[in-house]
């Protein structure tokens, strides 16, 4: 205990994470036996490692770190205010990445606490990359943080309405490569189901990659949430769903979002009739799409999803006509072609760390001891997966970018 | 906020320069230094003012009962829900109406100008033939004021219906392609073909 007196959490980054691990106060203590370090007193060592620990010395060791963090996270949620461990984990998340576009095993950690202290815009600057590369040895990432990366970024994103942000997160989750089921992957495929309604209108599938498992244990634990999306376009059908599993719902924390999706469901209907015709009248589109404020909620409607660029159109308000008009991007501009030229140079970027993933492979010896043995034993070498099954997922990864 | 250190001093410069864009951010970033809001009123319209309504939403709900209080808070998160429902009319009307503290009033004036656009670029999306009324409404002005301003901005008035008719859209800016864009593409067609 004296120990940490005599080191500097800046120059002995490295130390200091090994020993505050070592004294982690233990709740609740079993008889006889004292801390040697009050929580309190613990908590504010772990503060000053957050605080002005150095990146490299502690991504030597980024378990321990990890681990000290975390307990600092669980001693301090204990005493309530989430709001004052964003900024430390905020340090610490940046340090164990040291500035490179990976996950780390606190990112989870920073979600969480973002979320409960309703500070969702906090997270942003750690959420906002497409990661590229996990470096489990130095950022301590486990399958676990992983996938609560995934999630709790998801939830971040929903709440603020970037649905196409948030499926992309939940599709890392549902088709990380797994054999047994973990509970947050079912978690996170209840909100893919009612986020793609929200977004797109209809349940959209999961991709030919997804693990077959995940497939199977979606289908039987999520029943309720697949028949719900299966009635989409049926109102009576969804009426009675709803009622039938608004307990379910309300209990797995997704009622709002159900809610949601039941109000999209207009806006899909009257995107659908921009697709069949040409004119129409505000009296039959209140009509089609069931509203029952009349023409006036319908004009009032189209006005707020020609705001949101949902539809293009235009109101007459003389004749009570709304005509539906082509997305006036022509794709002609220089914006487009910029855009174009930043995908062009990603892809080239992407296709590079490919090759350099491909060349590590290519070389790594327990690779080639693994591939001779499966050559002996089939008389042949194991072949590749068919590497335009990668194809299905990226569309949507970059959502359209012409879109605000 | 008090002075000397450099979030209070960032923020007296930026409302006192009018730079009223920057005004959440630095709030948000002082916030989690000091774990509460320290201009809780200033934050809030910081991020109405961007646009950024989820976040000030959330920034509504994290707020302590304590701050939640007073009157500008009060018609500040009614400005919020209102424009959170896209509803359009009531929006000019609070914005106009509530007895706004003197230290909010330039970033209420100017917020108030830069939705005015919107509404007008909205309008010229959206409607080919609006009635005045209408009209009057999504912009907030009177009846007489929206018949000057939209007489400028290429409507012309049916004085027989009552209706604005919209003469020419307004021009859009010329972002046609460049010629460098164009040969960069065409490299990367020609580069693509070949292999």
């Amino acid at each position: 205990m004296e120990h940490l007196n005599h080191l500097h959490p800046e120059q002995h980054t490295l130390g200091y994470s090994y020993i505050l691990a070592a004294l982690i106060p233990i709740h609740p203590l079993p008889a006889n036996q004292v801390n040697p370090l009050s929580p309190r007193e613990w908590h504010n060592y772990a503060l000053r490692l957050a605080n002005v620990g150095t990146s490299e010395q502690l991504r030597l060791a980024p378990e321990k770190f990890v681990l000290v963090m975390q307990a600092m996270v669980s001693i301090s949620e204990a005493g309530g205010e989430p709001l004052v461990l964003v900024r430390p984990l905020q340090l610490a998340v940046a340090k164990l990445s040291a500035g490179s576009q990976t996950i780390t095993a606190l990112h989870a950690d920073l979600f969480k606490q973002c979320l409960r202290s309703k500070f969702y815009n906090a997270a942003l600057p750690f959420l906002d990359f497409q990661p590229e590369s996990v470096e489990p040895s130095k950022t301590g990432l486990t399958v676990r943080s992983f996938l609560l990366f995934c999630y709790y970024g998801a939830m971040i994103h929903i709440g603020r309405r970037q649905y196409d942000k948030a499926l992309r997160l939940l599709l890392y989750a549902l088709t990380a490569p797994t054999m047994v089921v973990n509970g947050i992957t079912i978690a996170a495929h209840k909100k893919f189901v009612l986020v793609s309604i929200i977004h797109s209108g209809a349940l959209q599938n999961l991709p030919k990659f997804t693990s077959a498992s995940v497939t199977r244990a979606s289908k039987i634990d999520n029943g309720p949430y697949l028949d719900l999306a299966a009635a989409c376009k049926d109102d009576t059908q969804w009426t009675r769903l709803l009622t039938q599993h608004q307990a379910l719902f309300q209990q797995d924390g997704n009622l709002g979002l159900v809610l949601l999706a039941t109000e999209s469901r207009i806006k899909f209907r009257i995107q659908r009739l921009t697709q069949t015709y040409l004119t129409l009248s505000l009296q039959d589109i209140a009509l089609h799409a069931g509203l029952a404020g009349g023409p006036a909620e319908a004009e009032l409607r189209i006005l707020r999803m020609i705001e949101s660029q949902e539809i293009f159109a235009e109101i007459d308000e003389a004749a009570g006509m709304v005509r539906f008009v082509e997305d006036p991007q022509q794709y002609d501009g220089a914006d487009v072609a910029h855009i174009l030229d930043e995908q062009i140079q990603r892809a080239k970027e992407l296709a590079s760390k490919l090759q350099a993933v491909h060349c590590e492979v290519a070389c790594d010896k327990a690779f080639h001891s693994k591939a001779a043995a499966g050559k002996e034993r089939h008389g042949r070498a194991p072949a590749f997966e068919d590497p335009g099954d990668f194809m299905t997922a990226e569309p949507m990864s970059y959502g359209n970018p012409l879109m605000p | 906020m008090e002075a000397e250190n450099p979030h209070a001093r960032a923020f007296q410069e930026a409302v006192a320069s009018g730079r009223f864009d920057e005004i959440a951010g630095i709030c948000d970033d002082y916030e989690l230094i000091l774990a509460e809001s320290a201009a809780p009123n200033f934050q809030m319209l910081g991020h109405i003012y961007n646009l950024n309504l989820e976040d000030a939403r959330f920034l509504w709900k994290r707020l302590p009962r304590a701050q939640q209080q007073g009157q500008d808070m009060a018609a500040l998160f009614q400005l919020l829900q209102m424009m959170w429902q896209k509803d359009y009319q009531d929006v000019w009307l609070l914005l106009a109406q509530h007895p706004w503290s003197s230290e909010l009033h330039p970033m209420i004036q100017s917020l108030s100008v830069k939705l005015r656009q919107l509404a007008l670029k909205l309008l010229a999306r959206a409607y080919s033939t609006v009635s005045v009324p209408t009209a009057s409404a999504l912009t907030g002005w009177s009846a007489v004021e929206a018949t000057q301003v939209l007489t400028h901005e290429g409507w012309v008035l049916d004085q027989a219906t009552q209706m604005f008719k919209l003469q020419h859209k307004p021009a859009k800016p010329d972002t046609r392609t460049s010629l460098t864009d164009l040969s960069r593409l065409t490299e990367y067609i020609v580069h693509l073909e070949t292999k």
